[in-house]
């Protein structure tokens, strides 16, 4: 079956920041969660999926498709949601409808009501009088009411309640029954992509830092809490990055299970998300003291 | 791409209020002959160059330009709705001033002697709309509606003086207006301006990043 995304060492460079070489694979029937500290490469990421900007290298496929060269036509099968709501304040969620109606060949009038029904959007009001989640609803509704077969979703969830996050992420685990179907999901919310994701991508200045199923991302990682005394004996090259407290040390092993083996005597925790990227990120940091 | 259109006439739907009431104003002012039908047509064309302009405004608060390429519709489309947009607001300006000239002329209110003056003296500066937004638009494309209005006025008085200029040349050398190709080219001639104006904001557009 063919992959949803294919990107292979897609190169941006903007100067200031530089995305770096990024290879990723979507499968369908699948979500990849994007993750990242602000400014890692996400939505550039996204932008170049949607070819809304220029690539100084790579290439980039839409189920077997460069982006670049197949025209928009391409955009059929993708359901689109950005940070920020992108229709008007002045304008009514029919409005949006009847809008997309004619740009979307697939478009399903009854499914969007459908949407505007279960998400409780009311019609009459403009969407100037939504709160950011019915706005992130509405959004979600237009880019699921054309039948898409990938969903390309940027920080969709950002600054949602856990009742409304929670109500989305249902929505999506429903979209990828399909096999065909997939999503692209970018998210500063770890504890989202750990509910729904199947693959991870973790940017880190413009690079793959870690990528792989999530699964066994959590399988292979751990987290090591021991004294100083005990981390100055552990092989550095085991770890990925240190925090030193007052009292103790914790420390991101990269293979648990190889680590277990070697240090029986220490303790390894099994970790989130979240931890893999905060060590990651202090992966480069030194300790004097250490 | 109907759908882009589609919603730009929503998005003056929502404001069309003001503007009905603005031009009914001057719609009676003009009939009871405080104003000319020239005058009417050239407020009218006004309103054709601000309104592409408030709806780039609202696009940009909303961030849609972004949201429209990722759409089927591709840059192009975004482009293409937008000057069809303009040109159908044009062409209802410019009907609208012919509509009001010749009601003016056959109620006897007063101007030109004929009613295929009275006419032009309608269509032609509503066809100013036109002209207006062939340069308005790749601005808007470039630089956005607040820096785009900036670069508009230095254009327009750029261009007025290129006009002014031009005929001054033209009426030294003995050379007139009534002598030149009939005045009921200039509207078409005005209209087909917004095809170059077109493939430039398309130029402008396809090379834009997000």
């Amino acid at each position: 079956m063919t992959n949803a995304i294919e990107i292979r060492s897609l190169c941006k460079d903007y100067g200031d920041f530089k995305l770096d070489h990024v290879d990723l694979t979507l499968p369908g029937g699948a979500i990849l969660g994007l993750i990242g500290e602000n400014g890692a490469g996400k939505s550039t990421t996204i932008k170049a999926v949607l070819d809304l900007i220029r690539r100084d290298g790579g290439s980039v496929k839409v189920f077997g498709r460069e982006v670049a060269e197949s025209g928009p036509a391409y955009k059929e099968d993708l359901g689109v949601v950005l940070d920020d709501a992108p229709f008007h304040d002045v304008l009514k969620a029919p409005q949006v409808g009847k809008m997309l109606s004619q740009i979307y060949r697939n478009w399903d009038q009854g499914l969007f009501d459908g949407y505007l029904d279960r998400f409780r959007l009311p019609r009459d009001k403009r969407i100037k009088e939504f709160s950011k989640g019915m706005k992130m609803k509405l959004s979600i509704a237009a880019a699921l009411a054309h039948r898409p077969r990938l969903l390309v979703l940027d920080e969709a969830t950002a600054g949602l309640d856990p009742v409304v996050r929670s109500e989305l992420l249902d929505e999506f685990l429903s979209f990828i029954q399909d096999e065909d179907h997939a999503i692209l999901l970018s998210s500063h919310i770890t504890s989202d992509l750990e509910k729904v994701a199947d693959y991870v991508t973790y940017l880190h200045k413009g690079r793959v830092a870690v990528q792989g199923a999530k699964d066994e991302l959590l399988e292979t990682y751990g987290r090591l809490v021991c004294s100083r005394t005990d981390l100055e004996r552990v092989d550095r090259a085991l770890l990925q990055g240190i925090r030193m407290g007052q009292f103790s040390c914790e420390a991101l092993v990269k293979d648990r299970a190889a680590f277990r083996r070697r240090y029986p005597e220490l303790t390894v925790d099994p970790v989130g998300l979240e931890d893999i990227m905060v060590f990651t990120v202090r992966g480069d940091e030194t300790c004097s003291d250490c | 791409m109907l759908g882009l259109l589609r919603k730009d006439l929503y998005l003056i739907a929502a404001m069309a209020r003001s503007y009905l009431i603005i031009c009914a104003f001057f719609i009676v002012l003009t009939v009871l002959g405080v104003y000319d039908a020239s005058f009417l047509a050239t407020f009218l064309s006004l309103i054709c160059i601000m309104l592409p302009v408030n709806v780039s405004a609202y696009d940009e608060q909303a961030r849609w330009d972004k949201f429209a390429s990722a759409l089927p519709t591709g840059r192009d489309g975004a482009v293409q709705a937008r000057y069809l947009f303009t040109a159908l607001i044009c062409l209802g300006a410019v009907v609208l001033a012919a509509v009001l000239a010749a009601a003016i002329w056959l109620l006897d209110l007063g101007g030109p002697s004929t009613l295929g003056d009275a006419l032009l003296t309608g269509v032609l500066p509503a066809s100013f709309g036109f002209l207006v937004n062939a340069i308005l638009l790749p601005l808007l494309f470039k630089f956005g509606s607040q820096k785009g209005r900036l670069y508009l006025v230095v254009a327009i008085a750029v261009f007025m003086g290129c006009v002014f200029g031009a005929l001054g040349a033209l009426s030294q050398a003995g050379v007139y207006l009534t002598s030149l190709p009939p005045l009921w080219l200039l509207p078409p001639l005005c209209l087909l301006t917004l095809y170059p104006s077109y493939c430039i904001s398309r130029a402008i557009f396809r090379r834009k990043e997000f």
